[in-house]
């Protein structure tokens, strides 16, 4: 059973995996501070 | 067991040279090892014999085995000369006897029939195995009487009052594996210390012989003696038994505490014995002996739940730590895991290859610029251009060539259907020189960030660079964006993630080992310092 429960999450994993792909996701995306919002917020322009 | 007289005995050492434990080929192409030497009276016969069979007769007997269920028997018989006798065990059920008395009728005449006194207090009592019983404890005074003599002697006075009620009392009956066995004995065991006792139940059944259930700390082990020997490793720590190599365990003594009921040797309170454990979970290998004999027995770990329910026990002693031999509910989990671990990490990396292979990796935009740190900062607007397909990473490649100085740039990267902007900081630095070691240098020109899910469309950038206003004067840098670049984090979290649960059950089966191992002087997971120390 919990084998069973293991390959069941194993596979839902390898799921997660090609999705993330398929939208370009990267786990190390997570870390960095990009952040989407209005132009050019916070910034001089000239 | 089912033997016939070897004619040859010219090979058969004397019997002063006969040892313990030796092996000697007593016929081509068979090595045998003696488990005991003992003198042996006849005490009676019937029937047709080739030699004269007299009550009194006195040998010398060794009893020999070796590890293919062959045994021998030498027989030195003073004037009469050496007689020796191979062959092998066999079921009582594969000899297919017909016409034979109702042996557990006889049984119950015998014990209703046969009552005896004890010679210390003149308790009452009947033995349950008459024939087989060689002592008997008495359950008034403790005393060990021997029963090999119709004159009943002592063989020991107990040394103190002690009182043990046997968990399982002598007379119960109970069926396990098929067999129905009955409680004829009862033995409290321990080290020489007194520290670690255990309790012994001897079982009888009139068609398969005698049994023992071994209970240690609320573990149970179903115990026989060996038919079949085991033979040692080359390094001879280890022995190994079908194909199956026991570790050894423990090597030490065993004292008899207290018996109670019947044995079928003539035990003492107070007996000590060398005694030898080896283990591969279910099972336990024991040699006991001193330096006339060397009895070794197989135990199968069985739950208490069975033995309970054999007998009719209502409670039982609840488990403490790992026995030696408890079969470890990790192991097979563990292989299982670890098959299903390897089985998701190929399709993981297969997958991973797939996308490597397809990644598109392309070149989006690349732009050079310049800047001064001391100038006030102003923002820097790129072309536009145009990020391909729909969700994609985006690679954000930033180059300076730098020397002992460090550069930083806010970035927008600008939605120009949306006018929405994805905001983010990318930097270097690097530093160089030379010391007493030699050349030296920390950091990077070069660094790279990935942006994860950025839509597709029409882009540009802004961006503000800054640098060290100390250091005046131009500085360039280059700013390269890839599109659907190869992940490899994904790859690695999603190895981790699948790692966890293995990692885990093994970890916990490594303490369960230890567990196991942590009563025995020779576990392999003690320190070393600790080693040194003893």
């Amino acid at each position: 059973m919990k084998v069973k429960m293991y390959i069941v999450c194993g596979l839902v994993i390898c799921s997660l995996f090609i999705t993330a792909w398929a939208r370009g996701f990267a786990v190390s995306g997570l870390v960095q501070s990009a952040k989407w919002g209005p132009q050019g917020h916070g910034q001089y322009h000239k | 067991m089912l033997s016939s007289e070897v004619k040859e005995t010219a090979d058969i050492p004397g019997v002063s040279d006969i040892k313990v434990g030796k092996g000697y080929d007593l016929a081509p192409m068979k090595t045998f090892f003696v488990d005991d030497i003992k003198e042996a009276v006849c005490v009676g016969s019937e029937g047709e014999l080739p030699f004269k069979g007299l009550s009194g007769r006195k040998t010398v007997s060794v009893d020999l085995s070796n590890n293919a269920g062959e045994f021998a028997c030498i027989e030195y018989a003073g004037q009469e000369g050496v007689r020796l006798y191979i062959g092998s065990y066999v079921d009582f059920s594969d000899l297919q006897f017909y016409n034979l008395r109702d042996l557990t009728a006889n049984i119950k005449k015998i014990r209703s029939a046969q009552l005896f006194k004890c010679p210390s207090c003149g308790g009452p009592f009947s033995m349950l195995t008459p024939g087989l019983t060689a002592s008997v404890a008495c359950k008034y005074c403790g005393s060990t009487i021997d029963a090999t003599h119709q004159t009943l002697s002592i063989l020991c006075r107990a040394e103190k009052k002690i009182k043990i009620k046997p968990l399982i009392p002598i007379g119960n009956k109970g069926t396990l594996f098929g067999i129905e066995w009955e409680v004829i004995g009862f033995m409290r065991r321990s080290d020489e210390s007194g520290q670690y006792p255990w309790d012994e139940y001897l079982l009888f059944n009139p068609f398969n012989g005698f049994r023992w259930l071994t209970t240690y700390k609320g573990h149970w082990n179903y115990v026989e003696t060996m038919r079949l020997r085991p033979w040692k490793d080359r390094a001879g720590t280890d022995v190994k038994f079908k194909d199956r190599t026991f570790k050894k365990f423990l090597a030490g003594k065993a004292k008899v505490v207290y018996v109670l009921g019947e044995f079928y040797w003539r035990v003492r309170t107070g007996e000590v014995v060398d005694v030898s454990d080896y283990v591969c979970p279910p099972e336990i290998l024991s040699c006991e002996g001193d330096s006339s004999e060397a009895n070794w027995s197989l135990g199968t770990y069985i739950g208490p739940q069975e033995i309970a329910q054999a007998f009719g026990l209502a409670e039982m002693p609840r488990k403490e730590g790992v026995a030696p031999n408890q079969p470890s509910p990790y192991v097979p989990l563990s292989r299982h895991l670890s098959l299903s671990f390897l089985a998701l990490a190929i399709c993981l990396t297969i997958l991973q290859f797939y996308f490597i292979v397809n990644a598109s990796d392309k070149e989006v935009y690349r732009g050079d610029f310049t800047f001064n740190p001391g100038d006030a900062v102003r923002s820097i607007v790129t072309p536009s251009f145009d990020l391909p397909g729909g969700l994609n990473n985006l690679s954000v490649v930033l180059y300076s060539p730098l020397n002992n100085d460090w550069m930083e740039a806010a970035v927008d990267l600008v939605d120009e259907k949306t006018n929405q902007s994805l905001g983010f900081e990318h930097g270097v630095e690097f530093y160089s020189g030379t010391d007493s070691d030699g050349a030296w240098k920390e950091g990077d020109q070069i660094s790279d960030l990935l942006l994860s899910s950025v839509p597709g469309g029409r882009y540009h950038l802004l961006v503000q660079p800054a640098g060290d206003p100390g250091k005046g004067g131009q500085k360039s840098f280059s700013l390269t964006l890839r599109r659907g670049v190869v992940m490899w984090s994904n790859y690695f979290t999603a190895l981790l993630l699948l790692a966890l649960y293995p990692a885990y059950v093994c970890f916990r089966g490594r303490a369960f080992e230890v567990s196991r191992w942590s009563e025995s002087d020779l576990s392999p997971y003690k320190a070393k310092g600790e080693e040194g120390d003893e």
